[in-house]
């Protein structure tokens, strides 16, 4: 991969990758850090990787990344217990259940957040996700179906 | 993909509501869910609709930091970055050790030199207690030396009580110590068994050579002997009791209770015991110089 491929790689996947980081960490300034350190990787490696490939290099190791971001900062990502209504008030309920969802995302567990992120969100098939999370296709298949169903329910308890 | 199992039903599910299930699962599918109809109820409550959207917020603000002319920078920034680390790293573990060793060195040192020093004074004290010990030995030979010559005429001097009192050798050491030199007089007073007995005996054992059968018992300054005869007709007893004079010495005999003969030898008994002064020696010396007293018996 050349240095204007790699640099097509930059304008087609840098918003993505920051928003897979931003949807999984919800720390926009980490998110920005942890974008640049997945295009480091790939500027270091540019010239033994496809550009066809780039796309699941970049998100390979944005997830290696940000397992290690996660196993670093210990952050709870899985849904708080003390979640309340205080949180998400009357007013934004009123938003359209597509706007709302974004914003329970915080609410499910890592791997379900990951797996509907990179399906939502990167438009990634099962089986790149597969590839990317190191999942079997059944159990990204599982964790997506899940994801949307626990979402379901929350818009469901805050009508 | 694997059979339809109660594990695996979801991700049947969301292919067969996606359209990715081929005519065959699909039928699989329908079959599994009219078996367990419990399961007919995730069909209908998965809602696709649920989906994640692109947030106009969420915009990445550092792409101009991502592309290559940058990152060429920046590697090389990182490789410098990287360089200094490994190179404080390289730094860091170089003084360490030499800090060990360092430390190491002077721990050991520290051990070893204060010894040696002390090894070193010792040795000097050695030397000059080595040097004292030759000065000092050829004084502790000549005490010997003049203790054999000494001991007869004290023997005449000393008090008949000193004589007869004890059969083992005591040694007393009087200390004067003269601090300054560190040398002391010593004064040894040996007790032992009365030197006339022992006169006595070796007389007696030279006289009753031939006797086939003796046997000396001492009592204070007079010696018994009960003998048996050659032909072992008679056996009987000798008294004999040795009176010391300046001049000479006197044997009297007494044989089955009535005195027989006395005997009168030239030679005055050679007494060993006596006052032994020995001066100018030091502690050490002492000791081995009371050892030599003792075993001289």
């Amino acid at each position: 991969m050349s240095g204007k491929e790699y640099n097509k790689c930059v304008d087609d996947y840098s918003e993505m990758l920051f928003k897979y980081f931003v949807k999984n960490i919800s720390d926009k300034e980490s998110a920005q850090d942890l974008t640049q350190d997945a295009f480091l990787a790939l500027w270091k490696r540019h010239n033994e990787i496809e550009i066809s490939k780039a796309k699941a290099f970049l998100f390979i190791s944005a997830h290696n990344l940000m397992i290690n971001y996660i196993n670093y900062t210990k952050k709870q990502l899985i849904i708080k217990n003390d979640w309340s209504k205080k949180e998400i008030g009357f007013e934004e309920m009123a938003f359209e259940n597509k706007n709302l969802v974004n914003h329970l995302i915080e609410k499910l567990p890592a791997v379900m957040k990951e797996c509907i992120v990179l399906r939502d969100l990167q438009g990634f098939s099962y089986k790149q996700i597969a590839q990317i999370t190191e999942m079997t296709e059944e159990n990204v298949k599982i964790n997506v179906f899940r994801a949307r169903m626990q979402l379901k329910k929350i818009l469901m308890s805050m009508k | 993909m694997n059979n339809i199992t109660k594990e695996n039903i979801e991700a049947y599910i969301l292919d067969y509501i996606e359209g990715n299930l081929e005519d065959n699962m699909r039928k699989e599918l329908e079959e599994f869910l009219n078996k367990n109809p419990q399961y007919k109820n995730l069909l209908q409550e998965y809602d696709p609709s649920v989906r994640l959207t692109d947030e106009k917020e969420d915009v990445f603000e550092g792409k101009n930091l991502l592309y290559s002319d940058f990152m060429q920078s920046k590697t090389n920034e990182i490789k410098i970055i990287r360089q200094n680390k490994i190179l404080k790293r390289a730094i860091a573990v170089i003084t360490s050790v030499a800090a060990i060793f360092i430390f190491v060195f002077i721990f050991v040192k520290t051990q070893d030199n204060p010894p040696t020093q002390q090894l070193t004074k010792t040795t000097s004290q050695t030397k000059t207690i080595k040097h004292q010990q030759t000065e000092i030995k050829p004084q502790s030979e000549e005490i010997i030396c003049e203790e054999k010559e000494f001991l007869p005429q004290v023997a005449a001097k000393i008090p008949q009580e000193n004589k007869t009192n004890s059969a083992k050798d005591t040694a007393k050491a009087q200390l004067n110590s003269n601090e300054d030199e560190k040398r002391y007089d010593v004064v040894v007073k040996r007790r032992r068994l009365s030197p006339e007995l022992e006169q006595l005996i070796c007389l007696v054992q030279n006289e009753w050579s031939d006797a086939p059968e003796k046997v000396l018992v001492k009592e204070g300054n007079i010696l018994q002997m009960n003998y048996i005869n050659e032909d072992r007709t008679s056996r009987g007893r000798i008294d004999m009791q040795m009176l010391a004079y300046p001049d000479n010495t006197m044997i009297r005999y007494v044989n089955n209770g009535a005195e027989s003969s006395c005997k009168q030898y030239a030679n005055p008994m050679q007494d060993p015991n006596s006052e032994i002064v020995i001066k100018n020696v030091t502690l050490k010396d002492l000791d081995s110089i009371i050892k030599v007293l003792q075993n001289r018996r």
